[in-house]
C-alpha cells in the first residue's frame, strides 16, 4: 500500500472523504523515517514518541496548506525538525542556547543506549552531541537520511554553500572527537 | 559520504521496527482524533459565542428602552410647558409683525 505516490497521496488528501486513509498511508510511507530522524536530535525514548506525535498532529491539520513548493518529504521533516527544536528549546534553562543541552543528551543517550551496541555506534553519537544543535540537524539529515544538500536547506532555510561547509566542519569535529578518545 | 563512513549508521538503540511501526499507528489515530475533537470544540465555541452575543445584544437593548422611554417623555413635557411659536405669533398685533420683520440688528439699543 505504500506504494503511492506523492501526488496520489496529496489528491488523497485533499479530499475530505479520504484524508484520514491517505494520512496513514502518509505515515506508513515516511513515518519511520520521521521517528528516527527526531529521535536523533531528542535523543530520549519517551520524548522521541511527543514529538511524533506532534508532529502527526501538526502535519494533518496543516496538509492543506502545502503548496508543493517543496518536496512532501522535506515539508514534513520540516515540521518535524521544528517540533523537535521548539521540544529542545522548553527544554533549556531561561536565557540558555539549546547548544547548552549536550550533557543532558549524553546522559540520555547513555541511559537509554541498547546492551547489545557497539562502542564505536556509542561514541559516534556522543561525538554528534559535542556538535551545535543546527549544525548537528544538517549532519543527520545528510548522513542518515542521504537528503540532497537542496532539500537539507528546503529543510533548515539554510543555503546550500553554508550546509557544505557545516558538513565539512562536523565530519573533522567527529574525526577528532572519535581519534581523541581512542576509538 | 564515502569521505565519511567510520561506523554503520545503525543507532544504539534497542527499539524494533514493529515498535516503530506500531507508534507510527498509535500517532496517525491520535491526529485525526484530536483533529476531529478539535473541529467539534471549534463548532462548540463558534455557537457558544454567538449564542452569548445575541443574549449580549438583546440584554443591552432592554437595558436601553426605559431611558429612551424616559428621555422623550422629558422632551415631551419640556415642549408642553413652551409656548408654541404659533401661538406666540398669532398673539402678535400687526405692527409688532411687521416690526418683527424688519428687525435688523443695529436697532439692537445699547446697555
Amino acid at each position: 500500500m505504500n506504494d503511492n505516490s506523492d501526488e496520489t497521496l496529496l489528491e488523497m488528501l485533499n479530499d475530505p472523504k479520504r484524508k484520514d486513509e491517505a494520512f496513514r498511508l502518509l505515515l506508513g510511507k515516511y513515518g519511520s523515517r520521521l521517528y528516527w530522524h527526531i529521535r536523533r536530535i531528542v535523543v530520549g525514548h519517551d520524548d522521541a514518541e511527543d514529538v511524533m506525535q506532534e508532529t502527526s498532529i501538526n502535519i494533518y491539520r496543516h496538509i492543506g496548506k502545502f503548496k508543493g513548493d517543496s518536496s512532501l518529504l522535506t515539508w514534513i521533516y520540516r515540521i518535524a525538525t521544528n517540533e523537535s527544536i521548539r521540544w529542545l528549546q522548553r527544554q533549556t534553562a531561561v536565557f540558555s542556547s539549546i547548544d547548552s543541552l549536550g550533557a543532558t543528551l549524553e546522559q540520555k543517550l547513555t541511559a537509554e543506549c541498547d546492551v547489545d551496541s557497539k562502542q564505536i555506534e556509542v561514541a559516534f553519537q556522543k561525538a554528534l552531541l559535542t556538535l551545535p544543535t543546527q549544525q548537528r540537524i544538517a549532519f543527520n539529515m545528510r548522513y542518515y537520511d542521504e537528503l540532497s544538500y537542496e532539500d537539507i536547506a528546503s529543510v533548515t532555510g539554510k543555503n546550500v554553500g553554508t550546509l557544505k561547509t557545516n558538513y565539512h566542519f562536523a565530519v573533522e569535529k567527529i574525526k577528532n572527537y572519535l581519534k581523541e578518545n581512542a576509538i | 559520504m564515502k569521505d565519511f563512513d567510520l561506523t554503520s549508521k545503525k543507532m544504539p538503540f534497542g527499539e524494533s521496527e514493529q515498535y516503530v511501526s506500531l507508534l507510527i499507528e498509535k500517532c496517525a489515530d491520535r491526529a485525526i482524533a484530536t483533529n476531529r475533537n478539535r473541529v467539534k470544540d471549534t463548532l462548540a465555541r463558534r455557537i457558544y459565542i454567538s449564542v452569548c452575543s445575541v443574549a449580549a445584544a438583546s440584554i443591552v437593548a432592554f437595558s436601553l428602552m426605559p431611558v429612551m422611554d424616559s428621555q422623550e417623555s422629558v422632551l415631551d413635557a419640556r415642549y408642553a410647558n413652551a409656548l408654541p411659536i404659533d401661538a406666540m405669533l398669532e398673539s402678535l398685533s400687526d405692527e409688532e409683525a411687521a416690526a418683527l420683520f424688519t428687525y435688523t440688528i443695529d436697532e439692537i439699543p445699547e446697555y
